[in-house]
């Protein structure tokens, strides 16, 4: 239990100091540089080895509790960020992406403390619940990276429109590939939460006992959310400024969704 | 200053002489405009002078920032037969010259090169004035290898720079700075409709860069119909009377205005009406006009970029300063580079001769050895024994002279290195203190 306590504690720690050293970066004059992929890299192995710690010394699937599915998709964002950091060389999204890592692991780790065991129900312990679960995490990432691009568009708009242009205006790429790369995610994030949401329908066909509304109202909501987003971007009207608000706003309906409806799925004590 | 050698040395019986170089020069940070004026050499006096003072082996590198002449032996006596040749007063103007010799003349050419001299860090242009002025001195005949080598060295340090840092990155005029905010707006504005409003200088400066960004869709619009026409054959664009300037907007994704109008051309309800038609697609303006164009609070629009003469100025001095953020590294830069060429200098003028003079002495003691024996054995024999010891002694040599060389270029050739081997291979030139 000792060493689930530190790696809790250790892992909004270590997002805050990357999160500070992209900003650094991002802020100073100069090269256009990302702190080194080995950080990124060692920080999000240390993750994916707290969760699976987590699984075994818990002895259950770590994704089942509410803190659980925000730490995984804090690490989830920052994986999906590494590789269109690389891929598509984007630069100046950075710190961005990990702030919003940084804040949901923050209230991760702040709302599962002290570290307990907890009783999950059998059937959650079946491959059908994980593929249920990491589907809607993928789904929930993708919100997660377009609520991120949103964020950087609004900033990018805020420099541009305010005539500030330091150095994080000439990093940050521009509004339409911020605006294209929010809409991307959106899409991809939907189509993932869409299976997550018709593997959890099969999944809860199979569970015996009565199942508490909050995790389908949660779902639901966030679904529609998107769906009415992605639909709304058809206009240009609706595309930029205020397809950045939305999604922003949008990540916030799902994180506080998540972590306010008691428990994910109520899987905890029966 | 470094160490002073006063008279040129080593002249040829034929053209420029050699030795060590001096620099004498102002620049926009040491002499104001007037003096500049003063000490500026057009390209005519520049090629007189040059002719005038072949003998000092001359460089004259003369541009609107900086005035610099070259030569050899004492920087003092070079301002002087400068000041006597073009029958200029030095009088007070001293003060504004700067005076170098060596190493310090060296190291200053190497800066410049870098563009770490010039009045916008990093700036390219210099390197091809450096070029320019280097060509000059070879047509006059008035530069010899020394002069020639330290400028072809300086040329490619003003290249490594660039190439190994971001000192020449970065945006430093009007029409790349309006291209860059729009970058930020639309990744590829040369692929967005640009709409050119009135014929000002300025504008069309600003629409010359989009159109050599590779802008497709170009339109124009003036008052005077004429002065359209003229636009669009210059731009070879679209001419759109002004009469149908609000659909002419609405069209286009980034408008460029500099009409010389007292009044706004267009006002926020009128702009708001145009954003309504365009469905609030982002629209850039650059106001280029001086009284503006667009009344300023057509920025309250959302869907609006406006930007003016004063928002360019301010990213064109954003981008300096990112540029002076990499002045350290090509200071680094120049200064290996300067110790690679005083080391390079070092084996031309002291241990080249010595290699010389080394292999001088291996002939002669070859021929010693062999010249007894030329009666005695056949001649074929006397031939093989004379090819076998040259190449015993050319390989043993070689050796020496590449081991030598390999010092050279790491810029590992000092003076006490060259002390040393003067000391070992020629110690009689050593204690004389000449050379071989």
């Amino acid at each position: 239990m000792l060493i689930l306590q530190l790696l809790n504690t250790f892992l909004p720690v270590a997002y805050a100091i990357l999160a500070f050293e992209y900003g650094r970066r991002l802020v100073r004059g100069g090269p256009d540089e990302n702190p080194p992929l080995a950080a990124v890299g060692a920080l999000a192995g240390v993750h994916l080895i707290a969760t699976a710690l987590r699984g075994f010394i818990l002895d259950h699937c770590p994704c089942v509790t509410g803190p659980e599915v925000v730490s995984l998709l804090a690490l989830s964002m920052v994986l999906v960020h590494v590789v269109l950091e690389r891929l598509a060389g984007l630069r100046g999204t950075g710190f961005f992406v990990i702030g919003i890592a940084f804040i949901l692991q923050f209230f991760a780790s702040a709302l599962s403390a002290p570290v307990q065991r907890v009783e999950v129900h059998e059937s959650f312990r079946g491959w059908q619940s994980a593929v249920h679960v990491h589907l809607a995490i993928l789904g929930y990432a993708g919100f997660g990276i377009a609520a991120a691009h949103g964020v950087v568009y609004l900033v990018l708009y805020g420099l541009i429109r305010g005539r500030n242009y330091g150095p994080v205006f000439q990093k940050l790429p521009s509004l339409d590939v911020l605006d294209r790369l929010l809409g991307a995610a959106i899409v991809v994030g939907l189509v993932f939460f869409t299976l997550g949401i018709i593997s959890g329908a099969l999944n809860v066909t199979r569970l015996e006992r009565a199942r508490p509304p909050w995790p389908a109202i949660t779902a639901g909501v966030t679904w529609i959310l998107f769906l009415a987003l992605l639909v709304l971007r058809r206009r240009p009207a609706w595309k930029g400024r205020r397809s950045a608000w939305l999604a922003v706003g949008g990540l916030a309906v799902v994180c506080v969704g998540l972590l306010l409806s008691e428990s994910l799925h109520r899987l905890v004590s029966g | 200053m470094d160490e002073k050698d006063t008279t040129p040395e080593r002249q040829g019986p034929e053209g420029p002489p050699e030795g060590p170089v001096s620099l004498v020069g102002l620049n926009h940070k040491t002499a104001p405009l007037p003096a500049r004026e003063r000490w500026s050499f057009p390209a005519e006096q520049a090629a007189a002078l040059l002719e005038a003072m072949r003998d000092r082996g001359l460089v004259v590198l003369s541009t609107c920032n900086r005035t610099e002449i070259y030569g050899l032996g004492d920087p003092g006596s070079l301002l002087e037969a400068v000041a006597a040749h073009t029958g200029r007063t030095i009088g007070p103007d001293r003060a504004f010259f700067y005076l170098f010799d060596e190493q310090g003349a060296v190291r200053h050419l190497f800066r410049v090169a870098a563009g770490l001299d010039s009045q916008i860090v990093g700036e390219a242009q210099i390197q091809g004035q450096i070029r320019a002025a280097l060509d000059m001195a070879q047509r006059a005949a008035s530069i010899g290898p020394e002069l020639r080598a330290l400028f072809e060295h300086a040329i490619r340090v003003g290249k490594r720079a660039r190439a190994e840092t971001k000192i020449g990155e970065g945006t430093i005029d009007a029409g790349h700075a309006g291209i860059l905010l729009a970058s930020k707006v639309y990744h590829h504005p040369a692929e967005h409709p640009v709409l050119l409003i009135g014929s000002g200088k300025v504008g069309r400066l600003a629409a010359r860069v989009f159109r050599d960004a590779g802008a497709k869709e170009f339109r124009v619009t003036s008052r005077t119909a004429e002065r359209a026409a003229a636009l669009a054959a210059e731009f070879g664009a679209e001419a759109r009377p002004f009469e149908e300037l609000d659909a002419a907007i609405a069209e286009a994704d980034i408008v460029i205005s500099s009409t010389a109008s007292p009044d706004p051309i267009v006002d926020h309800a009128r702009l708001n009406k145009i954003c309504h038609v365009r469905g609030q697609r982002p629209l850039v303006i650059i106001d280029l006009a001086i009284p503006r164009d667009f009344a300023p609070d057509v920025a309250r629009i959302p869907s609006v970029f406006l930007c003016n003469i004063d928002d360019l100025t301010a990213i064109v001095k954003e981008n300096v300063r990112g540029r002076e953020g990499e002045v350290p590294k090509v200071e680094r830069i120049v200064e290996e580079e300067a110790e690679k060429y005083a080391s390079l200098r070092r084996y031309r003028t002291d241990v080249e001769p010595l290699l010389e003079s080394l292999y001088r002495e291996s002939e002669a003691i070859q021929r010693a050895e062999l010249d007894p024996l030329r009666d005695r054995i056949d001649p074929e024999a006397f031939s093989r024994v004379e090819a076998a010891m040259r190449s015993v002694s050319r390989k043993l040599l070689f050796l020496q002279t590449e081991r030598v060389k390999a010092l050279r270029d790491g810029g590992g050739l000092g003076p006490d290195e060259a002390r040393i081997l003067r000391r070992i291979f020629h110690p009689q030139a050593e204690s004389d203190g000449g050379r071989p």
